[in-house]
């Protein structure tokens, strides 16, 4: 398709893309009903509005039934545009909510809704209708489990390519035999998921003290930020609003759950639990969390933040996890990290924030497989040097079952590896050179590359445009894992040229 | 690309142009409504240097507190702000100072107290909620406030979506690690009064836009009908 591209690929691309449009548009319907039945009228027309809008949009572009067979070059384009006109449709209700700025502060909330970042510029939210707040949070749960896997999930068509699409959204695993039954085993665990969590964390928000009225909707909203690593919280000052160990304790095991691979949750569901242990992904992550969390709590016990040993571990371990998961949910205030927490500790978090979490999960960043991978490959490449010339190293790794490392999947891993670093990189150079410091530049950056959502204080109201442009698009390139803006980019080259 | 193609593409940047100004002129005509008066009794810190605490100035250390049973307070060195706080913990850490704020949210009772959230920004002690007038402020900052006892029964409406909540005038302690509270930045009240009640703030109801979302919902759901229909007729 690349290389000579056709109206009907473009017939092809639109009608996919308004396959998920069509979802993204029925889901404000779920705010909608909570908007009437709280009389917040605004937030009520303003749902409607994006609703008529995203649904109309959805139609109009799948005029036309596509006559070209979907290929892979196709399926990586409908992610891309999906993903890009998802958030721009996503953003009307924020935008006429009255609660941010300009436009570009609504993309931008919705893109990091979407993609599940986690960073806001939304404005006075202690004073948010419920409903709007709902639909931020609903936007984390599908971008969670991938606006495309939704659509295709729930409206299958029979002999259409839907593999494709999968692969596409950042997921290299096959769960199932089945791309579609993958995509509905994804929706199941998430269900299941959903009426665990929010019953579980609405039991610990009531525990702690929160009227047992407002019990359900933050149980559901934080499980819906914390299953799917996204971060928005219901108030300001996230999760330290509640000032319990017990709400904290809680969101862990929900902010773990999602960083899973969702090939681990159906090996899980399939009662092999032994394959959590054996895990490549569950090694590296686990050695990498116990040394950024060693590094965070030497760094903040030298900075004399906290002075008991329960401060600094529970500080410490919930913000190291919040980071390594993608998830973002804070229990100290952002400016804290770099006034009070010194130097060492923001720069583990900005490391566990850099790594990420599993593959084929909603966690962000570079992710453990592709790190475990490197590190393989690298000790296999050191060790063929040092060993006799007929010596035959292998490295191999557990995955579902024994797999070798190949040239090739060091090579794919490294080469992502480094697009995320260069990512961090631009955002941090960026960041310093609009005046913000050294630590606050590349922090601010990794959150928004690797969708995590942490802020020291950059993403505000105000900031400057370029920056805010830019972030928008670390936070696209991070969650697609930039192969699939490639494509998009190779797309609309050769539309306008007619070749590549 | 062809002629066609070039159409479809100019047709579609029209559209686009078209809704986004339509969102635009929604979003600039929203009504709003302004409070009555802005926060009495409460002098905004900003304007009284004297009250202005900054992390320049550093406070007496013989100024500083413990927290033991039945201890009498200081009087407290000056009213703080939670930007400075936040900005200088250290500076800030067991003195006995004042701090007013809007509770929003919820109050959590607990433990023969309450922890509430008492913000000091603009919407709290200027204008009030967003929602209400339009002016764009910033993101919400205050601090996390424990009433002992009695206490916890004075604020009683927090503020919320269409609700500017009670008014805090409280007198305490700023821990920067409270270990009741794991750590975290907290100010112990050891008096508070109310200076403001709540009050409602909803805006009136957004006719045009009403009219907006109706119309265009009422297209999408025409649009899927006539679509279907002619599936059916096919």
């Amino acid at each position: 398709m690349f290389f000579r591209p056709t109206p009907d690929d473009a017939r092809l691309i639109a009608y996919h893309v308004g396959q998920v449009l069509l979802g993204l548009g029925l889901l404000h319907v779920l705010p909608l009903v909570l908007a009437i039945a709280n009389a917040e009228w605004n937030a009520a027309s303003a749902l409607g509005v994006g609703s008529g809008t995203t649904l109309l949009v959805a139609q109009l572009v799948m005029r036309g039934r596509p006559t070209v067979r979907l290929d892979w070059s196709h399926g990586l384009v409908i992610v891309a545009v999906a993903w890009l006109s998802g958030a721009l449709l996503a953003s009307i209700p924020l935008y006429l909510s009255g609660h941010v700025a300009s436009l570009l502060d609504a993309v931008f909330e919705a893109m990091s809704g979407l993609t599940t970042s986690g960073l806001s510029l939304t404005q006075d939210l202690d004073h948010l209708p419920l409903s709007i707040n709902l639909w931020r949070h609903l936007l984390h749960f599908v971008g969670g489990q991938g606006i495309v896997v939704v659509v295709i999930s729930v409206m299958a068509m029979a002999g259409t390519q839907v593999g494709i699409l999968y692969v596409g959204e950042g997921r290299d695993e096959r769960i199932a035999p089945n791309v579609v039954r993958t995509a509905r085993f994804i929706y199941r665990v998430a269900g299941v998921y959903l009426v665990l969590g929010t019953v579980a964390i609405a039991a610990a928000v009531t525990y702690a003290g929160l009227p047992a009225e407002r019990a359900l909707f933050h149980g559901a909203t934080l499980f819906m930020a914390a299953f799917d690593t996204g971060g928005f919280a219901p108030q300001s000052t996230s999760v330290a609003y509640y000032h319990s160990a017990l709400v904290e304790v809680v969101l862990l095991v929900f902010m773990i759950a999602g960083t899973l691979s969702f090939g681990l949750h159906y090996q899980l569901w399939q009662r092999r639990p032994g394959e959590l242990f054996r895990h490549l992904e569950t090694h590296v992550l686990a050695a990498s969390t116990l040394l950024i969390t060693t590094i965070a709590l030497v760094g903040l016990a030298g900075s004399g933040a906290y002075d008991t040993t329960t401060a600094l571990f529970r500080k410490g371990v919930f913000t190291v996890v919040s980071a390594h998961t993608g998830t973002g949910f804070s229990v100290t205030h952002p400016r804290l990290f770099i006034s009070d927490w010194g130097m060492l500790a923001p720069a583990a978090v900005v490391g566990a924030m850099a790594l990420g979490g599993m593959a084929s999960s909603t966690a962000g960043g570079i992710k453990a497989a592709r790190v475990g991978i490197t590190a393989l490959g690298l000790t296999r490449d050191v060790a063929r040097v040092v060993a006799p010339p007929d010596a035959l190293i292998v490295a191999s790794y557990h995955s579902q079952r024994r797999r070798v490392v190949t040239d090739e999947q060091v090579r794919s891993a490294a080469t992502i590896l480094l697009l995320y670093l260069l990512s961090y990189l631009a955002g941090g150079l960026l960041g310093l050179f609009y005046g913000y410091d050294f630590t606050a530049s590349f922090f601010e950056s990794t959150s928004a590359t690797a969708n995590v959502g942490l802020s020291v204080g950059i993403t505000a109201p105000g900031m400057p445009t370029i920056l805010e442009i830019v972030y928008v698009l670390q936070m696209w390139l991070g969650r697609l894992e930039f192969l699939t803006a490639f494509a998009l980019l190779a797309f609309l080259v050769s539309v306008v040229r007619g070749r590549v | 690309m062809s002629t066609r193609g070039l159409w479809i593409a100019l047709a579609a940047v029209a559209a686009v142009v078209a809704t986004a100004a339509t969102i635009g002129v929604l979003h600039s005509t929203r009504p709003s409504v302004e409070l009555e008066h802005v926060l009495p009794g409460a002098p905004d810190p900003s304007a009284d240097s004297d009250l202005h605490i900054t992390c320049q100035r550093t406070l007496p250390e013989h100024l500083r507190v413990t927290i033991e049973a039945g201890q009498d307070f200081p009087e407290p060195v000056g009213r703080v702000i939670s930007t400075e706080v936040i900005e200088c913990p250290t500076n800030f850490d067991r003195h006995h100072v004042e701090f007013v704020g809007e509770v929003v949210g919820d109050v959590l009772r607990r433990d023969g107290g309450a922890w509430v959230l008492m913000n000091d920004d603009a919407y709290a002690l200027e204008h009030g909620p967003l929602q209400a007038h339009g002016r764009y402020s910033g993101g919400n900052t205050g601090l996390a406030v424990w009433l002992d006892g009695a206490l916890a029964d004075i604020a009683d409406q927090p503020g919320r979506y269409g609700v500017r909540g009670d008014i805090l005038h409280v007198t305490g302690v700023l821990l920067r690690n409270d270990p009741a509270d794991g750590g975290g930045l907290t100010l112990r009240a050891t008096d508070a009064r109310v200076v403001a009640e709540a009050e409602e703030v909803r805006p009136p109801v957004d006719v045009t836009q009403a009219v907006v979302a109706f119309v265009l919902v009422v297209a999408a759901v025409a649009l899927a009908a006539a679509d279907r229909a002619a599936r059916r007729r096919r």
